[in-house]
C-alpha cells in the first residue's frame, strides 16, 4: 500500500511540474494533464473506498474517514480544473494555475492519509506554499493579502510542528493513531492549542480567520472556490477532527472549560462572522465571511462532544465544501460575465443567465439551511447535538444556540440581500454582453448543485459513513426530524399558496411617477440599502468602525507589536563605533561574572 | 588519503601565484581561482567520514603542530569549499560590472578560503589565531571592496571590532600558555584536566569564547555584522554570512568548549540563552529592513542563535538540530545573498522599496530566492524545516518547553520578513518602482544564474541527509563533540 500511495503522489507532483515546465503557449497540453492527473486521483480514491478493511501502517493511515475526504479533495479538484478551461482564457497567469492545483491535490491527498506526524506536517506545510503561490498568480493586487495569508497559514504550521514535538516528546509515538493524549496538565493544554491553532488557521476560524476576507477581493474566484471555500476547510477540520477524536483521549466530563471555550470561538466566530458578511458590498468578501462564519458550526458541532453534533459538524464540512465552492463558482461566472462583482452595480442577470442564476439560488439555500437542502440536515444534526449538552445539567448550551440560530437567520438574510442584487431587480447596463457562461463552467455549477440536493435528500448516506468513520452512532437524532421537516413544509406550502393568490390577481405596471422630474439611477433603491441601516445601529457601529481599523484582527495586533519593539531594539543600534564596542565590554563582564569565583 | 596541508598550502599558493602571472592575462583570475576551489571542494568532499591526523615534519603531537581531520571539521572544509566554489563561479560575471581589480579580489578570497580551511584544521591553539587573522584580514579587505565610502566605514567598524576580539583571543592564548606550557589543543585539554579549575582559566576561557563569540556574531557582540556583510560584494557577503561566522566563529566556539574545556550545564544554559537572545533580536530588526542585504545579515545574527540553541542544548538531538541548521544556513543564506547579488546586479538597487515583479524578468532569481526564503523560515519540504524541527524537538525533549516556543515565534518572525522580501521583490512591488527601468530587466549571465540554480537544488533535497538521524551523516560530528575532551585526546594525543 505505502508503494502504491507513493506512486500516485508522485504522478501529481510530477505532473505539475510537467504543467510548470512546458511552455505556456501549449495550453491545451497542460489542461489535458491536469484533467487526467484529476481523474486518477479521483478514481483511486473511489476504487479505495471498495476496499473493505482499514489500512493503518506506520506512515499510513486509510480509513473511511480519510478515504472519504480524499474522495472529495479530487472531486473538488477535477470540478475546479474543469472550471478553469473557459474561466482562465484571458488570464495571463494561468499557465501556473494547473501545475499548483495539481501540487495541491497531491499534497492534500498525501496529508489526509499519512499517519506518520513528520509526513504529515511536511505535506499540510506544502499546503501552505502552493496556497501562497496560487495567490499570487493574481497579480501584483494581490500581493499584501498573500503575504499575510502565507504568514497566518505558514505561523500556524510553525505551532504545529511545536504541538506534533511535543506529541511526540509525550508519548514516544511518531504515528497519529497510536498518540492517545489524556490532559492532564498545561504541558497537554499547550499542545492540544499549538495544533488546534494549525486546524483553526487552515479552516479560518476565528481568531485566525482573516486572511480570507483579505484575499477574497483580489483572487479569482476560482482560487477562492478552490481552496478557502473547500480544501482548506476539508483539511481543517479534519485535522481538528483527528485531533479530538484520535490524538487526544476524547473526554467530556474532564476540562469542561476546554470545551467550554472551544464552543465559544464556534459561536463566535458563527456571530461575528456573519454580521461582518451581511454589510458587505462586494459579492465575493461577502461570501468569504460567510466562509468564515460557517466554520463556527463545524468547531460548535464537533466540540458539542456528543455523537449528533459530531456527526453533523463533519457532515457540515463536507456540505459547506460543496456549496461554498458552488457560490464562488457562481460569482466566478457573474464575474466572468460582467467583470463586476459590487452588488450595487449588479442587477437582474437571471434573465440572462438562469443556469448560473438556478445554481446559486440553490447554493444559497443550502447555505441559508432550508430543506431539502443539504445545509439544513447538517445544521439540524448540530442544534440536537446542542441539545444534547442540556442532559448534562450545563446551562450554557441555550447560548450557542441562540448564536448558531442567529447566525443561520442572518445568512439567509444576507443571501436574500446577494440573491435580490445580482440576480433580480433591475436589469443595469454593463459594458460586455451579457450571456450564459460557456459549457465547461455551467457543468461544474450543475454538478455541485446536484450535490447539494442529493445530500439533501441522501443525507443518511454521508452520515453512515462519517458514523462508521468515528465510531460514534447516535439513535435519538432523526426521532423529530420528521415533524420538524412537516412542519417547515407545511409552512412553505402555505407561503407557496398566498404568492399564488397574490400572483393570480390582475394587475398593471405603470412609470412612477415623481413629481414630473425625470427618473435617475440613483433614485432606484438597490438591493443593499437596507442592510446599511444595520451598520448605524449604535452598537454595531462602533464594532464595525473597530473592525474597519482592524483591531480585532490578531495579525495586525502582532505587527503593531513586533514593530514597536523593533522600533525599540533599533534605536539602541546607532552606528556608533564606541557604544558597540560598550556592548562587547558588557557582555564580557557578564562573562566573568558568571565563570569566575570570586 | 587526502593529504590536509593541500587544503592550507594550495589557497595560498595561488594567492600569491595570481598577482604575478595576471598583468598580462586578463583571463588568468577568473580561471585559476575557479579551478583552485573546485579542487578544494573536491578534496573536501573526498575527506568525507576520514578521521586523520597529520604531524607537520613528522613531529608527534605535544611538540610539532597537527592539522586534525574529523567529523567536526571535515564538516566545515566540505561547507567551506562549496560555497566558496559556488561564490568564484558567482564572481565571474558578477565582478565585471562595477568592481575593477579581478586579480587582487581572487588573490584575497583565496587568502581567505585558506585561512578558514587552516582554521578548522588546525589541532594548536597559535595557529588557530594565524590562520584566523589572515581570514579575518583578507575579509575586512574584501568588506571595503568597493572602496565607496560607506564600505570602507564598514569595513573600518568589522575592522576594529574584529580586532578587538582577535586581540581576546591572542591574550587568552598567551594566558594559557603560560598556565599550561603548551599551546597543542589537545595537551592544553589534558592539563587543564588534571589542574584544578581557577580564576585564570576562567578568565581566559571567557577571553577566547567572547573573542570568538564577536566572530560569529551572538548578541550582543553583533553590532560589527549587519554593517559589514551588506557592503562587502555579493559573492563576499555570502562568504562571509555562509561561510566566515561559522569557520572563524561557532566552529571555534564549540570546538574550544566541547574539546578544551569541558561541556557542562552552565555553558549550556549561556549558549542557549544568548542563543534565543539572537535568534530574537536579530529578526525584530531584520523585519524592519528596507535593505535588502542589511535584511539578509540581520537575518544571519538570527539563525545563528539557532546553531547555538540547538548545540547548547548540550543533547545528541539537540547537536544534530544545531549542526544540520549550520550546514543548512551556509547553503540558503549564501544562496540568498547570491540572489540580492543578482538583483542589485541588474536593477542596481538594494532598496526593497524600488524594486518589483521581477518573477517576470528573472524566473531563476525569482525560483532561488523563493526556494531559500521558505528553507530560512522553515517551511517544509525545504531544508530548513528539518533542521527547526529537530531543534524544536530537541528542546522539548531535553525539558525545555519554552526553547521551543522561542524558536516557533523566531520561525514566523522570520517568515514574515521573508514574505516581505517575497512580496516587493518578487510577486509584487514597491512605492518607488521605477517601470522604465523594469522594462529593460533581463535574467543574469550563466555563470551567476549556475550557482543559484545548484545551491535551490541543494536546499530542497539536502533534506534526506537527515535520514538516519544521529547514525546518519551527521553521526561523526555528534561523536566528536559527544566525546568531550577525553576522546578528542586521545584521538590527537593516542597511539
Amino acid at each position: 500500500m505505502e508503494k502504491t500511495i507513493l506512486i500516485v503522489l508522485l504522478s501529481g507532483f510530477i505532473a505539475g511540474f510537467i504543467c510548470r515546465i512546458i511552455p505556456s503557449r501549449t495550453k491545451f497540453i497542460k489542461e489535458i494533464i491536469s484533467l487526467l492527473t484529476s481523474i486518477f486521483f479521483f478514481y483511486f480514491s473511489f476504487f479505495l473506498s471498495f476496499v473493505s478493511t482499514d489500512y493503518i501502517s506506520e506512515f499510513l493511515l486509510i480509513d473511511r474517514f480519510s478515504i472519504f475526504i480524499s474522495l472529495f479533495i479530487s472531486l473538488f479538484t477535477l470540478l475546479t480544473i474543469i472550471y478553469g478551461f473557459s474561466y482562465f482564457d484571458n488570464f495571463e497567469n494561468s499557465n501556473r494555475y494547473y501545475s499548483y492545483v495539481l501540487w495541491t491535490l497531491a499534497s492534500s491527498t498525501g496529508a489526509i492519509f499519512s499517519n506518520n506526524l513528520i509526513l504529515f506536517s511536511v505535506m499540510w506545510g506544502y499546503l501552505a506554499i502552493t496556497l501562497y503561490l496560487l495567490l499570487n498568480i493574481s497579480g501584483e493586487e494581490n500581493e499584501y493579502p498573500a503575504k499575510k495569508t502565507m504568514i497566518i497559514v505558514g505561523g500556524s504550521d510553525s505551532f504545529l510542528i511545536l504541538g506534533i514535538c511535543g506529541l511526540i516528546f509525550l508519548t514516544g509515538k511518531y504515528t497519529i493513531t497510536e498518540t492517545k493524549i489524556f490532559i492532564k496538565s498545561g504541558f497537554e493544554i499547550a499542545i492540544f492549542f499549538s495544533l488546534i491553532s494549525a486546524s483553526f488557521a487552515k479552516a479560518g476560524s476565528m481568531p485566525l480567520h482573516t486572511w480570507i476576507p483579505e484575499i477574497s477581493e483580489k483572487t479569482p474566484s476560482i482560487i477562492m472556490a478552490y481552496l478557502p471555500a473547500s480544501l482548506d476547510k476539508l483539511l481543517g477540520i479534519y485535522l481538528f477532527a483527528r485531533i479530538l477524536l484520535n490524538i487526544f483521549e476524547y473526554q467530556v466530563d474532564f476540562h469542561s472549560e476546554l470545551w467550554f471555550i472551544l464552543r465559544l470561538i464556534g459561536s463566535l466566530t458563527i456571530v461575528c462572522g456573519v454580521l461582518m458578511a451581511i454589510v458587505q458590498h462586494n459579492m465575493k468578501k461577502l461570501l468569504s465571511y460567510h466562509a468564515v462564519s460557517q466554520v463556527g458550526y463545524m468547531v460548535l458541532g464537533i466540540s458539542s462532544a456528543n455523537p449528533a453534533g459530531i456527526i453533523g459538524g463533519l457532515f457540515h464540512m463536507l456540505n459547506n465544501a460543496i456549496y461554498k465552492s458552488l457560490l464562488f463558482f457562481g460569482a466566478g461566472n457573474v464575474e466572468k460575465i460582467t467583470k463586476e462583482v459590487e452588488l450595487e452595480k449588479l442587477g437582474g442577470l437571471s434573465k440572462f443567465m438562469p443556469i448560473t442564476f438556478l445554481t446559486f439560488l440553490i447554493g444559497s439555500l443550502s447555505i441559508s439551511g432550508v430543506p431539502p437542502f443539504n445545509g439544513f440536515f447538517s445544521k439540524y444534526l448540530i442544534y440536537q447535538g446542542l441539545f444534547e449538552g442540556a442532559k448534562s445539567g450545563d446551562f450554557s448550551w441555550i447560548i450557542w444556540i441562540i448564536c448558531a440560530m442567529i447566525g443561520s437567520a442572518l445568512t439567509l438574510a444576507s443571501f436574500l440581500k446577494i440573491v435580490h442584487s445580482v440576480f433580480l431587480g433591475h436589469i443595469k447596463e454593463f459594458k460586455n454582453e451579457i450571456k450564459e457562461v460557456p459549457v465547461s463552467m455551467r457543468f461544474t455549477v450543475t454538478i455541485l448543485s446536484l450535490l447539494c440536493i442529493i445530500f439533501g435528500f441522501g443525507f443518511i448516506l454521508p452520515v453512515r459513513i462519517f458514523e462508521m468513520s468515528t465510531g460514534f452512532y447516535f439513535e435519538r437524532a432523526f426521532e423529530y426530524l420528521i415533524p420538524s421537516l412537516t412542519l417547515i413544509f407545511v409552512s412553505l406550502i402555505f407561503g407557496f399558496i398566498i404568492y399564488a393568490i397574490f400572483i393570480s390577481v390582475k394587475e398593471r405596471k405603470v412609470s412612477t411617477f415623481i413629481g414630473g422630474e425625470k427618473k435617475f439611477e440613483e433614485m432606484e433603491m438597490s438591493g443593499t440599502e437596507f442592510y446599511k441601516t444595520i451598520e448605524k445601529e449604535a452598537f454595531f457601529s462602533k464594532m464595525y468602525s473597530g473592525a474597519r481599523k482592524k483591531i480585532f484582527d490578531l495579525y495586525e495586533n502582532f505587527k503593531r507589536i513586533i514593530f514597536y519593539i523593533g522600533e525599540g531594539i533599533r534605536a539602541t543600534h546607532t552606528g556608533v563605533l564606541p557604544t558597540y564596542l560598550t556592548w562587547i565590554l558588557a557582555g564580557c563582564i557578564l562573562l566573568f561574572v558568571i565563570f569566575m569565583k570570586f | 588519503m587526502v593529504n590536509l596541508p593541500l587544503f592550507i598550502i594550495l589557497p595560498f599558493g595561488v594567492a600569491f601565484f595570481i598577482p604575478m602571472v595576471s598583468r598580462k592575462f586578463k583571463w588568468v583570475p577568473d580561471v585559476l581561482g575557479n579551478i583552485t576551489t573546485f579542487i578544494l571542494l573536491l578534496l573536501s568532499l573526498m575527506t568525507l567520514n576520514q578521521e586523520h591526523v597529520y604531524h607537520i615534519g613528522g613531529w608527534r603531537a605535544p611538540f610539532g603542530i597537527v592539522l586534525v581531520l574529523d567529523g567536526l571539521s571535515c564538516l566545515l572544509l566540505v561547507i567551506i569549499n562549496l560555497i566558496s566554489f559556488m561564490s568564484s563561479l558567482f564572481s565571474i560575471e558578477y565582478l565585471e560590472k562595477r568592481y575593477t581589480s579581478k586579480l587582487r579580489y581572487y588573490s584575497l578570497f583565496l587568502l581567505m578560503v585558506g585561512g578558514m580551511n587552516g582554521t578548522v584544521l588546525s589541532g594548536d591553539l597559535f595557529n588557530l589565531f594565524v590562520f584566523m587573522e589572515i581570514a579575518s584580514i583578507a575579509s575586512y579587505a574584501l568588506v571595503g571592496f568597493g572602496c565607496e565610502a560607506r564600505e570602507l566605514e564598514a569595513s573600518f567598524k568589522y575592522l576594529v571590532m574584529g580586532n578587538v576580539g582577535s586581540l581576546f583571543v591572542l591574550y587568552a592564548v598567551a594566558l594559557l600558555y603560560g598556565k599550561t606550557g603548551t599551546l597543542n589543543m589537545a595537551d592544553v585539554a589534558r592539563i587543564l584536566k588534571d589542574i584544578p579549575y581557577d580564576n585564570l582559566i576562567a578568565f581566559s576561557f571567557v577571553l577566547i569564547i567572547s573573542g570568538f563569540m564577536i566572530k560569529s556574531a551572538l548578541v550582543p557582540f553583533h553590532a560589527w555584522l549587519p554593517d559589514a556583510h551588506p557592503s562587502a560584494p555579493a559573492p563576499i557577503s555570502a562568504m562571509l554570512s555562509g561561510v566566515v561566522i561559522k569557520a572563524l566563529g561557532v566552529y571555534v566556539v564549540i570546538r574550544l568548549i566541547f574539546n578544551l574545556f569541558g561541556f557542562n550545564h552552565i555553558i549550556s544554559n549561556i549558549l542557549v540563552y544568548m542563543g534565543i537572545t539572537s535568534m530574537i533580536i536579530g529578526v525584530c530588526l531584520a523585519i524592519l529592513q528596507w535593505d535588502l542585504k542589511r535584511l539578509l545579515a540581520y537575518h544571519s545574527i538570527s539563525q545563528m542563535g539557532y546553531v547555538f540553541c540547538g548545540i547548547g542544548l548540550g543533547t545528541t538531538l539537540g547537536i544534530l538540530g544545531g549542526i544540520f541548521h549550520l550546514f543548512n544556513h551556509s547553503l540558503f543564506k549564501s544562496l540568498l545573498f547570491l540572489d540580492s547579488g543578482s538583483i542589485e546586479y541588474e536593477t542596481e538597487t538594494r532598496d526593497l522599496n524600488k524594486m518589483g515583479l521581477l518573477y517576470k524578468k528573472m524566473p531563476i532569481t525569482s525560483f532561488s530566492t523563493l526556494v531559500a526564503s521558505m528553507s530560512i523560515s522553515g517551511i517544509p519540504p525545504f531544508n530548513g524545516f528539518w533542521s527547526k524541527f529537530i531543534i524544536i524537538l530537541a528542546s522539548i525533549k531535553a525539558g525545555r518547553p519554552i526553547v521551543a516556543l522561542w524558536a516557533v515565534i523566531g520561525s514566523i518572525l522570520t517568515l514574515s520578513s521573508f514574505t516581505k522580501v517575497c512580496r516587493y521583490s518578487i510577486y509584487g512591488k514597491g512605492e518607488k518602482f521605477d517601470k522604465e527601468k523594469w522594462e529593460k530587466l533581463k535574467e543574469v549571465p550563466d555563470f551567476m544564474s549556475i550557482p543559484l540554480i545548484i545551491l535551490s537544488i541543494l536546499c530542497i533535497f539536502t533534506g534526506l541527509l537527515l535520514i538516519g538521524l544521529e547514525n546518519g551523516i551527521f553521526g561523526p560530528v555528534i561523536d566528536v563533540l559527544k566525546g568531550g575532551v577525553l576522546e578528542y585526546i586521545n584521538k590527537v594525543l593516542g597511539d
